[in-house]
């Protein structure tokens, strides 16, 4: 169902409720003060007239006031008014074959003073106990209600008509209203829709408001934003993985077209094969890293969990320990005992893995490497730095740039190494940066966010 | 044939060749299928020392192969190969009953080094002590001694001296080695593993004589068998 359908309908409940109440309120109101006022005259005149009888005693003058009274004419075009005890019947003055108090049941003893219907629903009553002489006696003042009974039900007829016809009104208004609402949203999907994935650059226009659905808007470029930077990384990767690709096949292929281009010696063809092995060895070693390096996303996403980024340092210090001493280099490890972060554990191990491999790889016999891990403002901090050559400060800001080999590099990287260090720290929303010390050698900080705090 | 009957399972023609080349010229009778199906066939009447799979065949898949195998009973070695080679292709794979995993394209040594690895495991599983020359190792309470002396080796050491010495006389790549003493992620540390052999090295040869451990070029090491 569509959401201004659901809208409207909720909205028509809504307003017929509250059209129903009022009605029955304004009804219920109105009915109430009809008959109160009709009643309290009634009652008063009862009243008044059988503290008089009361006073006078039995005789003519009560006759005459009874009379009197149901010769009046203010309260309706026609009464009925008697004076009864028990079953008999002292006076009965006005319209005598109209209408009686209809009896109650269970009422066997004389009733209170209040009011009643006729028996034939024509007159009102006023019914006032009272002592006439030594005999207790009703004093019934009854009148024509019609007058009030036709402005009741003018009434209810008049909202049995007016009422839908307001809810009619309202509920085509909130449908309009709903349809004017959504226009934005529904012109929003058209354009979407309209996008080209060759072409992520459209962005969509939010308007001059503000509302939620500029709101939406704005997500929406966001996420187009991500998309777009995605997919152009992707599409330089694959353009820079082919193009790295080209110079080790260029080798192979000329090898061995120049080696078959005639008859050669055995020890020729051995070399030629031996030759090709070896570039077909290193791009299979690229293969293997580039694969590791596109898949980064997808695997990462799948197991991330809360690990002790201390206890890994100390395993893979701990495996390198025959290389530290077999070239007698000085390790030295400082930090804190724990720091937890969220993550990986393949591409964290991998993580800390290149950067010791590369500072034991480039520290010369006899020199040192420090590893360092600190806990500051929610943050694991990771330093580890050798006392090496150090990093030619021309080719600093490239080292963790894909396929970079700078030209003091020994050969048996190919330049993903640093790179995957840095989409591994990336994925895991940290940084890594890498500088040169005064004292020689260089330095690598990783900073990791550490895991939100859990109670153990 | 004494180095053992192989089946290879492998769809793609020119790998199928150079193996059945390869491996035969290394000394074990090959027979190859493949497919699945054919594969299934040729099972029913003949038994092998060891099958190596791909795990990806036309028609059935390796996979369904191999976990069919494993359901009827079949305890032959499997090496499976694939070219899939994320950590959860690894893990599908060996708990669908393969003994070990390469992923293509693969270094034809390291093949041959881990058929002979399964093959020998596959012969002699339950020996409680290993002994070559004067070397012996107790691999219940976990020691190693050479003439009656205990060599005092670390618990990695021991674990990389165990490898070596149950697949004495043929050679124990270096990823073999990484993958048992630190796990795979170490296999291409610089010079760890060089290292860390050299050392077991010295401590087994301390003063004994000639090297038990030989550096096999372009393969790995292997433990002379005497």
């Amino acid at each position: 169902m569509s959401i201004r359908l659901r809208l409207t309908i909720y909205w028509a409940a809504i307003i017929g409720l509250i059209l129903v109440i009022a009605g029955v309120a304004v009804l219920i109101l109105f009915e109430r003060q009809q008959w109160g006022a009709l009643d309290g005259a009634l009652l008063e005149e009862a009243d008044t007239a059988a503290a008089t009888i009361s006073r006078l005693g039995p005789g003519a003058g009560t006759d005459s006031i009874v009379r009197n009274l149901s010769e009046e004419r203010d309260l309706g075009p026609r009464r009925r008014v008697r004076i009864v005890s028990g079953d008999r019947v002292i006076a009965d003055f006005g319209d005598t074959t109209s209408d009686l108090p209809e009896k109650r049941a269970g009422h066997s003893k004389a009733p209170d003073r209040g009011v009643r219907d006729g028996a034939r629903g024509k007159l009102r009553f006023a019914l006032v106990p009272f002592q006439l002489g030594d005999t207790s006696a009703i004093f019934e003042n009854g009148v024509d209600a019609g007058a009030v009974r036709k402005s009741i039900a003018r009434l209810r007829t008049s909202l049995l008509l007016i009422l839908p016809l307001i809810l009619s009104i309202a509920v085509s208004g909130g449908y309009l209203l709903a349809g004017r609402a959504l226009v934005p949203i529904i012109a929003l999907a058209g354009e979407l829709s309209r996008i080209d994935p060759r072409d992520l650059s459209h962005r969509l226009d939010a308007g001059p408001v503000n509302d939620e659905v500029a709101r939406l808007t704005d997500a929406i470029n966001a996420l187009l934003d991500r998309v777009e930077r995605a997919a152009n990384t992707e599409r330089r990767f694959a353009a820079d993985a082919a193009h790295e690709m080209r110079t080790p096949l260029a080798v192979l292929r000329t090898g061995l077209e120049v080696a078959l281009g005639r008859e050669r010696s055995p020890a020729e063809y051995s070399d030629a094969v031996a030759s090709a092995l070896r570039e077909v060895v290193a791009l299979c070693t690229m293969a293997d890293q580039l694969l590791t390096l596109a898949r980064l996303d997808q695997e990462a996403s799948l197991e991330r969990m809360r690990l002790d980024l201390g206890a890994l340092i100390r395993e893979v210090v701990e495996a390198v320990e025959p290389l530290v001493q077999a070239k007698q280099l000085t390790l030295a490890t400082a930090g804190t005992g724990i720091a937890t972060v969220e993550g990986n554990p393949i591409h964290l191990r991998r993580l800390v893995i290149n950067l010791i491999d590369n500072a034991l790889k480039f520290t010369p016999a006899h020199g040192r490497v420090e590893i360092g891990l600190s806990v500051r403002d929610g943050s694991a901090i990771l330093r580890v730095a050798d006392s090496g050559p150090g990093i030619p400060p021309a080719d600093l800001p490239f080292i963790f740039d894909r396929f970079f080999r700078g030209k003091a590099r020994d050969e048996s990287g190919n330049g993903l190494g640093l790179s995957l260090c840095r989409e591994i720290v990336r994925l895991h929303h940290g940084a890594i940066a890498a500088a040169n010390r005064t004292g020689g050698g260089c330095e690598f900080v990783v900073t990791l966010p550490l895991a939100p705090y859990r109670d153990p | 044939m004494r180095d053992g009957r192989l089946l290879i399972v492998e769809d793609e023609a020119d790998l199928q060749k150079s193996l059945r080349l390869g491996l035969s010229e290394d000394g074990f009778t090959v027979t190859c299928a493949d497919s699945a199906e054919s594969a299934e066939r040729i099972l029913a009447d003949q038994t092998f020392d060891a099958i190596v799979l791909d795990l990806r065949l036309p028609g059935k898949d390796g996979i369904d192969l191999l976990r069919e195998l494993r359901a009827a009973g079949n305890q032959t070695p499997v090496l499976a190969l694939t070219a899939r080679g994320s950590l959860d292709d690894r893990v599908i794979g060996l708990d669908s009953g393969a003994d070990d995993y390469l992923t293509k394209p693969f270094a034809f040594a390291e093949l041959i080094a881990r058929l002979r690895a399964l093959l020998r495991r596959h012969a002699n599983i339950a020996q409680s002590t290993l002994k070559i020359a004067d070397l012996e190792f107790d691999t219940v309470r976990r020691r190693a001694a050479r003439g009656g002396r205990d060599l005092g080796l670390s618990p990695k050491e021991t674990i990389l001296l165990e490898l070596l010495m149950r697949n004495a006389g043929q050679p124990v790549t270096r990823t073999m080695i990484a993958e048992v003493v630190w796990g795979s992620a170490y296999n291409d540390f610089t010079n760890l593993i060089e290292v860390f052999v050299n050392r077991l090295r010295q401590k087994i040869n301390d003063g004994a004589g000639d090297s038990l451990i030989v550096t096999v070029r372009g393969v790995g090491y292997s433990m002379r068998t005497h």
